[in-house]
């Protein structure tokens, strides 16, 4: 039942914020988050309670698909950092300001709307609804409020997603199709027997599809500039939430649907083809936003390495890890806006020496750059650690090679740092336009980050308790 | 007479027929080629019609449907004229090779 | 039954009354909307068991009614209703003084419909196609002044006369081969004679002709941009699934043993081509309705699905994809009748000028690309899963192939909509000529309707599937 209301309090707000005026629309934004986040509470405590935890009515009768949303471990900690971030993000979109934001607003808590449905579909029909529901809003958030080449870039994306959504739709159809029972629920696919050479054709299907979302190495030619011409909050959504939704699918959808089956030598080769490519790219920008897109992707390869590694303990890390990389993402998002609006520019060499002028802020950022490299006391650091080892168990060489992207991840992290807030500050910047500090709401929002990074870093055993439910 | 020399003849009528629709740039051509097209298959229905008779005395039908045959391509002539008188009013022309209006 | 003799009546009173109608289209249009109403009413009680016209028994040797086929009769009367209502201003305008001529006409091609959906008989086969399209060939050159008018008239005209005399040819040969008319699995006419194999092939190509697929698709795209607006919408919708469902019944009564075993590889063949060519040439168009014309084809490639799975779920399919596609087309069209030219460029803007009818136009689109929450999703999806439990080696590829040609389809379908929301338009004087007029109070209340039902069905597909098995 509450995973019920996760989906309509966002979806009634959204309409609500469709029909009112531009004035109040932050307001009623932020209740809204705020209101799922308590939900989300409710549901953390609550979780035993089936009454409360699963919910199930009959949809399509004639093709035995169900509207059956349950909680389970990793979608409960998918839907505690969905409902965290929205808060925080609208929250923040605040301190940018949006025309027709009444729209804006309106759109993002669809998104959150069709986030939760995904994170807890129990029936492989509904799952891919809401897969597919997620892009709608979000072609029309980047589309219209993004930047200069946004038009194409979206397009892009988008032929580029509903594409990878297909291959999903013919691979779960197909496997669908192979249930004893003909029917969608999640119990009937995890119950399908396939030959090994049916598994392998499944596995491509989805490797595809979910590869486009997350994104891995050939798949990714749309990320960089959708994460760069997207207005910001859409950004820190696509980079912190959306990216996860191919690999909760993984572990949700995927693994369970086949049995015996050892990963293909070459999703592995392109898993680690992703991170080392990343990387090096991330290492090479001169713009902050695409180095972040590019450390991104090279985080996501990581954990989808782990996946396919298939060994209980770096699966249990890529877990955790989707959690902390979202925080620590959509925080790094948030100082990158901060920086643009106040100097309009991320280029490498247009910022320097901003620690003189923005000792706070400077502050921040190195704490959630350690945070991202993964340094002991931050949050990422037990699912790294975790993923290493269960890689390294599955296979040295490899590990190898995830170990040396931890090495890039620390000197693309530094130089950045070194770049933006050492060195000389330009005589622009010392007299920036917007000259007005920090509101101070917007350092509560960092700090809350700053706690949650630290906190999950020294105690991550509430992390391990949800995933266990 | 056996049955196949209907059966090549309304074939070599409906060949002719068809290659006239694919050649000839005429509209009224093209038209005469197809009520050649409909009449072969006319001949061929009454051909095996009569099989029909000669092998189960049952053979009645083929021949009704010869008469649908005729007043179909009857309404087909009176509606195909009049849009070929139509268009010959607009272009003073009935050449369908030049006709690429629509592209352009 | 009765809907056929409704519509052949109302036809009839329709033509002798011109003169009388002349001068009060009001009055006409009230009339061919009464007719439409005692066609829905009269179709759905025969569907119950009340009979008005037809004493003997009703599955004879011309006609069989089945479940399905008033279910069709009435999907095709509804959509008909709200063609109507949405063009009902429009059909008067393109001649005035045959205005309830047109109407006559278009009674007379639903007749032709109304046979194709229930024909049991190859006689009753050649009626119908031809009750169906020759008053179609005089309502493609309705606009007698216009060039364009004229040439699709004409084009339409001896290419489809040429498809019939194949389809007579397909015909005659069968008779040659089985001795019978009669369309019965339990019937002679399941021959595996060389004879009879041909005629089913010449059907099946005539059939094909007359839906426009590949390789029998080159008049599509001419006919339909050159023909008045409303009459391509009625066209693109209603003729094209009702010639489509009349392929289903052929090949629905034949036996797979008759069949053959390259049937499926014939159809594979003409679904691919009809996909690609639609969808590649549809990405280059230079305005909407040429764009509309060549998404037809493809989506009629979809809709070919049915034939190459021939199971309960591709009948289910269909039926949902006959719905869905024609209230999106029919959306869009009533649109591009407020459009001189309807370019890309023209839609720029759109959505500040007009927004309800961006957003309609958006819905339409969508349910076109086949997204999630409109009805357009689960047509795809009932035509794709009926694919994977028909079997085969080539299911799988099959469908991602078609999978593939439905994501290159979102890039023209979403060129409109980027043009309406993301464009501003252009501010310069010359641009002043391009007047969009809004939409009428009835127009803007029907397609609401309209778009309320794509997106219902994209939630509730069973609210039409359960019909059947009553």
């Amino acid at each position: 039942m509450l995973a019920l209301l996760l989906i309509i309090v966002p979806l009634l707000f959204a309409l609500v914020l469709f029909a009112c005026k531009e004035g109040g629309a932050k307001r009623i934004a932020v209740v809204g988050s705020f209101i799922n986040l308590v939900i989300v509470g409710a549901l953390l405590l609550n979780h035993n309670n089936p009454y409360l935890s699963n919910f199930q009515i009959d949809w399509i009768s004639s093709l035995n698909a169900s509207f059956h949303l349950q909680v389970a471990g990793l979608g409960m900690l998918m839907a505690c950092l969905v409902a965290l971030a929205f808060f925080l993000i609208i929250l923040f979109s605040s301190e940018l300001s949006y025309k027709n934001e009444q729209y804006f607003y309106g759109l993002l808590l669809f998104v959150e709307a069709g986030l939760m449905g995904v994170f807890f579909a129990h029936d492989a029909l509904l799952f891919y609804f809401f897969w597919e529901l997620v892009i709608i809003p979000i072609y029309f958030l980047c589309s219209i409020w993004g930047g200069e080449k946004r038009i194409q870039v979206t397009l892009n994306f988008f032929i580029y997603t509903f594409l990878g959504s297909l291959f999903l739709l013919a691979a779960l159809l197909y496997i669908y199709s192979h249930t004893p029972d003909h029917s969608f629920a999640w119990e009937s696919f995890t119950k399908v027997q396939l030959s090994v050479k049916e598994q392998r054709v499944i596995f491509w299907l989805l490797f595809i599809a979910l590869a486009i979302k997350m994104p891995v190495f050939p798949f990714h030619t749309w990320q960089p500039n959708t994460y760069k011409e997207s207005p910001l909050p859409v950004t820190m959504v696509l980079s912190g939430l959306l990216a996860k939704m191919g690999l909760f699918a993984l572990l949700q959808w995927v693994l369970p649907v086949l049995h015996n089956f050892a990963t293909p030598q070459l999703a592995i080769i392109l898993c680690i083809i992703s991170i080392i490519y990343a990387s090096v790219i991330a290492l090479q920008q001169g713009d902050l936003k695409k180095m972040v897109a590019y450390s991104s992707m090279a985080h996501i390869g990581l954990m989808a390495l782990a996946i396919f590694s298939m060994n209980a303990t770096a699966i249990s890390g890529a877990s955790l890890q989707m959690f902390n990389h979202g925080i620590n993402v959509v925080a790094l998002w948030m100082i990158i806006a901060l920086l643009e609006k106040k100097y309009q520019t991320t280029y490498f060499t247009n910022l320097g020496g901003l620690a003189k002028t923005e000792p706070l802020l400077t502050l921040f950022f190195v704490i959630f750059m350690l945070a991202n490299i993964g340094l002991p006391l931050t949050n990422s650091f037990v699912g790294e650690f975790l993923m290493l080892f269960g890689i390294f168990s599955f296979n040295k060489i490899i590990a190898l090679f995830a170990g040396l992207s931890l090495i890039l991840s620390a000197t693309y992290s530094l130089g950045a740092i070194q770049k933006i807030f050492f060195g000389n500050l330009s005589e622009k910047n010392k007299h920036p336009l917007i000259a007005s500090a920090n509101a101070r709401w917007v350092v509560g929002i960092l700090v809350i980050f700053t706690l949650l990074i630290l906190f999950f870093g020294i105690y991550p055993a509430p992390l391990f308790k949800i995933l266990q439910f | 007479m056996q049955i196949q020399y209907y059966l090549y003849l309304s074939f070599i009528l409906f060949g002719i027929g068809a290659l006239g629709v694919m050649i000839r740039r005429n509209a009224i051509i093209v038209f005469m080629c197809i009520e050649m097209m409909l009449n072969s298959v006319n001949l061929l229905l009454v051909a095996f019609s009569k099989v029909q008779y000669a092998l189960n005395a049952q053979g009645i039908d083929g021949q009704i449907f010869v008469f649908f045959v005729m007043v179909v391509a009857a309404a087909e002539v009176t509606v195909g004229l009049a849009i070929i008188v139509m268009c010959y009013r607009n272009t003073r022309s009935i050449d369908i090779g030049l006709m690429n209006r629509i592209k352009n | 039954m009765n809907a056929i003799i409704i519509a052949s009546l109302g036809a009839i009173i329709l033509m002798l009354t011109n003169l009388f109608f002349r001068k009060r289209s009001k009055l006409l249009s009230v009339f061919a909307l009464l007719v439409v109403i005692l066609l829905i009413v009269f179709n759905t009680l025969e569907g119950q068991g009340l009979l008005f016209f037809y004493p003997a028994s009703l599955n004879s040797a011309f006609f069989q009614f089945s479940n399905f086929t008033y279910l069709f009769n009435n999907v095709l009367i509804l959509t008909f209703l709200i063609y109507i209502l949405l063009n009902k201003n429009y059909l008067l305008l393109i001649n005035p003084d045959h205005s309830a001529d047109i109407y006559a006409l278009l009674f007379f091609v639903m007749t032709g419909c109304f046979l194709l959906t229930s024909y049991n008989n190859l006689l009753s086969l050649f009626l119908g196609i031809e009750i169906m399209t020759i008053p179609l060939y005089v309502l493609a050159g309705m606009d007698k002044k216009n060039q364009k008018s004229n040439e699709a008239s004409l084009k339409y005209f001896l290419l489809g006369a040429f498809s019939t005399c194949i389809l007579l040819m397909g015909i005659t040969l069968l008779y040659g081969a089985t001795g019978s008319f009669a369309l019965n699995p339990f019937n002679t006419l399941n021959t595996t004679k060389l004879l009879g194999q041909v005629g089913m092939l010449f059907i099946f190509f005539a059939l094909l002709f007359k839906v426009g697929v590949a390789p029998f698709h080159f008049w599509v795209p001419d006919v339909y941009d050159g023909t008045p607006n409303v009459f391509t919408a009625f066209m693109a919708t209603i003729v094209k699934v009702v010639v489509i469902i009349a392929l289903l019944n052929f090949i629905n009564a034949l036996t797979p043993n008759c069949i053959g075993k390259s049937y499926k590889t014939i159809v594979l063949f003409v679904i691919i081509s009809t996909l690609a060519i639609g969808n590649f040439s549809a990405l280059s168009q230079p305005n909407v309705k040429r764009m509309m014309a060549y998404s037809s084809i493809a989506q009629a490639g979809f809709m070919l699905l049915a034939l190459y799975a021939l199971n309960d779920l591709a009948t289910q399919g269909i039926l949902i994809y006959a719905i869905v596609y024609s209230l999106s087309t029919l959306t869009i069209f009533a649109i591009l009748n407020k459009f001189s030219l309807a370019t890309f460029s023209d839609f720029n803007g759109l959505a500040k000028s007009q927004p309800l009818m961006a957003c309609f136009l958006t819905v339409a689109l969508l349910s076109l690309t086949g997204i999630p929450l409109t009805g357009g999703f689960f047509a795809k999806y009932y035509m794709l899963s009926a694919t994977f439990f028909s079997g085969g080696k080539y299911a799988l590829p099959l469908v991602i192939i078609c999978l593939i040609f439905a994501g290159i389809s979102a890039v023209y379908y979403l060129k409109v909509i980027q043009a309406m929301y993301f464009t501003t338009p252009p501010v310069t004087s010359d641009h002043a000529s391009i007047t969009i007029q809004p939409l009428a109070t009835l127009e803007k209340s029907i397609l609401l309707l309209v778009v309320i039902a794509i997106l219902f069905l994209g939630i509730f597909p069973s609210i039409v599937t359960q019909w059947l098995y009553f």
